[in-house]
């Protein structure tokens, strides 16, 4: 079973990877923000990092999910994450 | 085949022209209600499109209502006579009594501006009356299909309020039930400067947080690929601007994904009084106008708009370019490391 802690390192990575920041996975706290106080992504950089979620971990989110309080931190969306992988069906 | 400079005038092939600031709607957030209230004249429009000899695609619409000028009609058969896609956004109001000067206009599209589908929200927001619209929209795609035409392509243009986030999914269904056909744009209340200074402090509450911004867009970009909803058959220029979210150089998606302005690169917005500016976002032109279209000539305006090109690619923001997420997105750019030099 994935934990959220397997998903937190590799969302981190997923981000060093794949969108434009400077922090290497090590660097990134657990509670940065995605937006200008921590990782500072804008609103566009957002909509792609949902999408390469989406893409990376196999997971879709809905309606209920795209809010904001799901989004707050690294750590928030990588539990988010976990909990989607937990509740889907085994492939 | 040498490659077009900035300021060769055949550079120029999407030009945005406003031809009015009147309209007979009330939006709170229209900045359009706060300037002088005039038309643009034809000599003005016809000076503009005489300019550029390699437009495609003329927008005929800024912050009034496009169908309340005189001469629109005579302005969208200019641009047919010389083979320009033409295209506006209208709040709907009039289509009911133009259906047939639409249909023989040549306009490819006509959309139609919306925050909400409740009737009552609407008037709220609008000052008009969301069944006058619908009703005209049916008429004119009705009308349409008698005729056998596939044009104007009919669609929305949805303006999103923090109140009305949750209107996403009944505008889709509303566009749905009209059986429209011009896909739907989706922008956010803006926040800019030209625009929030004239607000109440109930409409900038409406303004969406960066974050909730982001999440509407991608709910909107999933209702826009679902079977049955799409984007406009007729390219927009805010479609390809949207679709720009990679840097090209860098191959990353993020804040740098843009590396040049596509307004200063290949387009131009001429207002009401002739004034041309980088974008239809510029509206102090005592300070920000390159020129007036058809007094001050071509060469001037398109030298102007290369030096404001310029100095964004080094990465100091224009002034007038202030609270533009293209420019901060081009200027974090400079500042990324592995992003080569702008070319100047």
């Amino acid at each position: 079973m994935t934990t959220a802690a397997d998903v937190m390192s590799r969302l981190k990575s997923l981000i060093v990877d794949e969108m434009d920041v400077k922090p290497a996975p090590g660097e990134i706290a657990d509670t940065a923000s995605f937006f200008e106080d921590g990782l500072g992504l804008d609103s566009i950089a957002i909509v792609e990092l949902i999408a390469l979620v989406e893409e990376h971990f196999g997971v879709q989110f809905s309606d209920e999910d795209l809010v904001p309080s799901s989004f707050r931190t690294v750590q928030i969306l990588s539990q988010v994450i976990a909990d989607k992988l937990a509740a889907a069906p085994p492939a | 085949m040498t490659p077009l400079t900035p300021v060769d005038p055949a550079s120029v092939t999407f030009l945005q022209v406003e031809p009015t600031t009147r309209c007979n709607f009330t939006c709170g957030f229209c900045c359009g209600r706060h300037m002088d209230q005039s038309d643009q004249s034809w000599d003005d429009f016809q000076a503009a499109l005489d300019a550029f000899p390699n437009l495609q695609h003329v927008e005929i619409q800024g912050e009034g209502e496009p169908l309340m000028h005189p001469q629109f009609f005579r302005m969208t058969a200019l641009a047919r006579e010389r083979g320009i896609k033409a295209s506006t956004i209208t709040n709907g109001s009039l289509i009911g009594r133009q259906i047939e000067r639409i249909l023989d206009s040549g306009l490819a599209s006509v959309m139609v501006s919306i925050e909400s589908a409740v009737a009552e929200d609407f008037t709220l927001i609008r000052g008009g009356r969301l069944d006058d619209v619908t009703r005209g929209i049916g008429e004119l795609l009705r009308a349409r299909a008698a005729r056998g035409q596939a044009t104007p392509t009919v669609g929305f243009a949805m303006t999103v309020l923090r109140h009305t986030q949750d209107q996403l999914t009944p505008i889709f269904e509303l566009y749905e039930r009209l059986g429209m056909d011009g896909g739907i744009l989706c922008h956010m209340l803006s926040d800019m400067t030209p625009y929030a200074q004239h607000y109440t402090d109930a409409m900038r509450s409406e303004v969406l947080p960066e974050l909730n911004q982001s999440l509407m867009w991608t709910r909107y970009a999933r209702n826009v690929k679902r079977p049955g909803y799409h984007e406009s058959p007729i390219r927009h220029f805010w479609n390809d601007l949207m679709s720009t979210a990679r840097n090209e150089q860098t191959g990353k998606a993020g804040v740098s994904a843009f590396t040049s302005c596509p307004w200063l690169d290949r387009s131009l917005f001429v207002n009401r009084h002739g004034l041309a500016t980088a974008c239809p976002n510029i509206k102090d032109t005592t300070r920000f106008a390159f020129g007036h279209v058809r007094t001050d000539g071509v060469e001037r305006i398109l030298v102007a708009r290369d030096g404001m090109r310029r100095q964004l690619a080094t990465g100091a923001i224009p002034d007038a370019c202030r609270g533009c997420f293209i420019a901060d997105s081009i200027a974090h750019s400079t500042r990324t490391p592995d992003r080569s030099p702008a070319e100047l």
